[in-house]
């Protein structure tokens, strides 16, 4: 008997259609994931500005609230479950409240009415077409 | 006098169950013996036992023949309680629940295969939600998720086909099939 013929008999009567259905749907989701993960588009920190300069750096994984003063009154940030939203903003239209929450890197909040912006970023920075 | 010894009343399942744990857990013992390249990266040789049982048993010998491991395994090794004790905790619970449903799959279709899969997956998902919630809350180790998924879509693969080998083996020793298979397969 021939190596293939041997391994052959002793692993396919063992694999049953749906255990092969099984397989590939796995192999699938391993070959996304890794693709995902891998990808290096994972957001870490936020970077929250006020009136143009940085007001602070906070990293995703704690779930917090942050109260940013702009020059109509204060911006509430908060992070949860590491994604980020402006919770309440005192701008007229809204904007960046309605936006919702940000998770991937790159993602931008901006209420230019109180000059608060957040944004998210990765370990790499990625290239956005607004800096064009 | 009267004599006052502490007596439990045993069954022969009890028996029955205690020997299945002790098969695992000299698995778990033997595994621990092989070198791995990433902590957490282990085949889990003796979820093979936990497959067959339920196969054979039901669903309940298996939860304890696996929880009864976990925990006469910690105890053997000295983590009981530790971190490590909670990741083969978690991760053996979580494959119960799975297998749990996993095992009404139409069997004309699904075998231990695709049991162990599924265990497999299940085992690093509870390992990695203790890791995330306890031990490291750091979005770093989600990098680590693909080289645990893809070590459980192997392992987990091989030790439902090694499963699978054992149970239709009706009369035949395993250790005499496993050793005509690697003679057939390196020779």
């Amino acid at each position: 008997m021939n190596w293939h013929e041997s391994t052959r008999a002793v692993i396919l009567p063992h694999i049953k259609p749906g255990d092969w259905l099984t397989l590939i749907l796995c192999s699938i989701g391993v070959v996304m994931l890794t693709l995902r993960l891998w990808s290096g588009d994972m957001a870490d920190k936020a970077i929250i500005r006020g009136g143009g300069k940085i007001f602070r750096e906070v990293p995703l994984s704690r779930d917090q609230q942050i109260e940013v003063p702009g020059p109509l009154g204060i911006s509430i940030i908060s992070i949860k479950q590491r994604k980020a939203r402006i919770a309440s903003d005192p701008s007229p239209r809204q904007y960046c409240v309605r936006q919702g929450w940000l998770q991937q890197a790159g993602e931008i909040a901006l209420c230019l009415p109180n000059q608060v912006s957040v944004e998210l970023v990765g370990s790499r920075r990625m290239y956005d077409s607004l800096n064009y | 006098m009267p004599t006052s010894t502490l007596k439990l009343d045993t069954t022969a399942e009890d028996h029955h169950i205690a020997r299945m744990a002790a098969v695992a857990l000299g698995l778990t013992i033997l595994e621990s013996a092989i070198p791995s390249p990433l902590p957490g990266v282990k085949p889990g040789l003796a979820n093979i036992v936990t497959l067959i049982v339920l196969a054979r048993y039901g669903w309940r010998v298996a939860a304890w023949v696996s929880l009864l491991r976990v925990v006469a395994g910690s105890l053997l090794f000295g983590n009981f309680l530790t971190p490590g004790f909670f990741l083969s905790l978690s991760g053996a619970t979580l494959s119960l629940l799975v297998l749990a449903f996993a095992q009404h799959l139409p069997a004309r279709w699904f075998g231990p295969v695709s049991h162990s899969v599924y265990a497999a997956f299940a085992h690093i998902t509870g390992q990695m939600l203790v890791v995330y919630l306890w031990l490291i809350p750091h979005a770093g180790i989600a990098g680590l998720i693909p080289v645990f998924a893809a070590a459980a879509l192997i392992f987990g693969t091989v030790n439902g086909l090694i499963a699978a080998r054992f149970m239709d083996s009706k009369n035949e020793n395993l250790s005499t099939k496993i050793t005509k298979d690697t003679k057939n397969i390196v020779l």
